[in-house]
């Protein structure tokens, strides 16, 4: 007759390790923040930009303009749809711009937030005409052709 | 007989390789290695899965007993037992991790371990919460089933989770050929991590690599090809929570608003799918992209 297995789970020594494991985990964070990985990065350049916006369905970049510092970007397609390029981290995602972003223009700086994400781009002279095409990619049907 | 996890023990190991991997970052000026949000969810991940296989290891435990009840051959502890059980445990791993990347249901617990930009050894400590809920177990049944026991098949798996997590890393190039050609490598591996359509869905293995080459999911890493990591829409979020249940959040929320004949369909199709063609598969980005990608070396 066939031996039946037992199994018993045995937790190293109750909680002693996850303890451990907690206090592992906070002294990495706090050495990671002490060796200085966080803060604002800047775009790579134009080229990273217009990667991440090219990764959107569809989305064939044909206009882009860059904040003052890099630290975001936004990237115009063919039909008229904006792509906004966002830090998060020390890394950066493309959004589509629709009709739950806000808009905000101040002194040459956009001020344009897609959820919980807010971005405030210093265009200088060029804020104006993408404010424009912004306001027509968040309301196409209001102010479009 | 006990259960033997040997995971715990690796645990100093870990922070021990995450350290000196930090340290590599610094002092090669790797501003975007590491970032500290990012370390502290995939940590806080790793630190939640250890309390969710704890809970789930008596309910995994006892249907690996239930299956081994029906087992066709009586194997024992014979010494070979445990390299068999090793190899036939990654390749379940493969056919697991791969459904978990083409069965949405299976993928929404998988998905936080893809979900950030960076690909450092904490990534690899950014494991599921609700693999028990994802039927994960499923795919080591056959093995119990077979005659492996229960307590060597999940001392296999715990040996498997912690040889991936040295692959886990930019900070090593490609090993020599023949390892390349035989074990998972930290080459390999960044493929699978990478959500550039050429590599999508790409090197499911765990230990050896030889099943995505058997099996044809296989890519090499292109030199010509940098990669970008993370998912193809990107989480942008560092909210633990966020990174943990956002895709259950997601499907619940599909599965209300679809039609009744299209509802299971956002539970067991792969990611991407949508009854109204609005959204894309990893099949269709490749498809798309594909006119446009380097040739292959």
């Amino acid at each position: 007759m066939r031996r039946r297995p037992s199994l018993r789970a045995e937790p190293v020594d109750g909680l002693l390790p996850l303890f451990g494991a907690g206090v592992a985990v906070l002294a990495l964070i706090g050495l990671s923040a002490w060796l200085g990985f966080g803060g604002r990065q800047s775009l790579e350049g134009p080229d990273e930009a217009l990667a991440l916006a090219g990764e959107l369905r569809g989305f064939t970049p044909n206009r882009l303009v860059l904040d003052r510092d890099g630290g975001a970007a936004l990237v115009g397609d063919t039909l008229g749809r904006i792509a906004l390029v966002a830090p998060h981290g020390a890394h950066f995602i493309a959004r589509e711009i629709g009709p739950e972003a806000r808009l905000d223009r101040t002194d040459g700086e956009l001020s344009i937030a897609i959820g919980a994400m807010r971005v405030i781009l210093a265009l200088g002279d060029e804020a104006a005409s993408w404010e424009s095409l912004v306001s027509r990619a968040i309301a196409p049907a209001e102010t479009g052709p | 007989m006990s259960g033997f996890d040997p995971l715990p023990y690796a645990i100093p190991l870990f922070v021990l390789l995450i350290l000196v991997e930090m340290l590599w970052a610094r002092a090669c000026k790797r501003a975007r290695a590491y970032e500290v949000r990012d370390t502290a969810v995939s940590l806080g991940l790793g630190l939640g899965s250890i309390v969710a296989g704890a809970l789930a290891a008596g309910a995994t435990g006892a249907l690996l007993v239930q299956a081994h009840d029906f087992a066709l051959f009586e194997i024992g502890w014979a010494w070979w037992a445990w390299g068999l059980c090793f190899v036939l445990d990654d390749l379940a791993y493969y056919w697991q991790h791969r459904f978990s990347h083409r069965v949405r249901w299976m993928w929404a617990s998988h998905v936080n371990h893809h979900s950030s930009q960076h690909y450092n050894l904490s990534t690899a400590l950014r494991q599921t919460w609700t693999g028990f809920i994802a039927l994960n177990f499923v795919f080591r049944l056959p093995l119990a089933a077979a005659g492996f026991e229960p307590a060597m098949i999940l001392t296999c798996a715990g040996l498997n989770l912690i040889y991936q997590f040295w692959i886990h890393t930019e900070a090593i190039g490609r090993m020599p050929r023949c390892f390349e050609a035989v074990m998972n490598t930290p080459s390999h591996h960044r493929v699978h991590h990478a959500n550039n359509a050429i590599y999508l869905d790409r090197n499911y293995a765990g230990t050896f690599i030889v099943w995505d080459r058997v099996f044809g999911t296989f890519a090499p890493e292109e030199e010509a090809v940098p990669i970008r990591y993370g998912l193809v829409h990107q989480l942008g979020s560092f909210n633990l929570l966020r990174a943990a249940f956002h895709e259950w959040v997601a499907i619940a929320r599909d599965v209300r608003q679809a039609p009744w004949r299209h509802k299971l369909s956002y539970l067991w199709r792969e990611p991407g799918w949508s009854h109204d063609g609005s959204r894309e598969t990893s099949d269709m980005i490749r498809a798309r992209t594909r006119g446009s990608l380097p040739p292959s070396t």
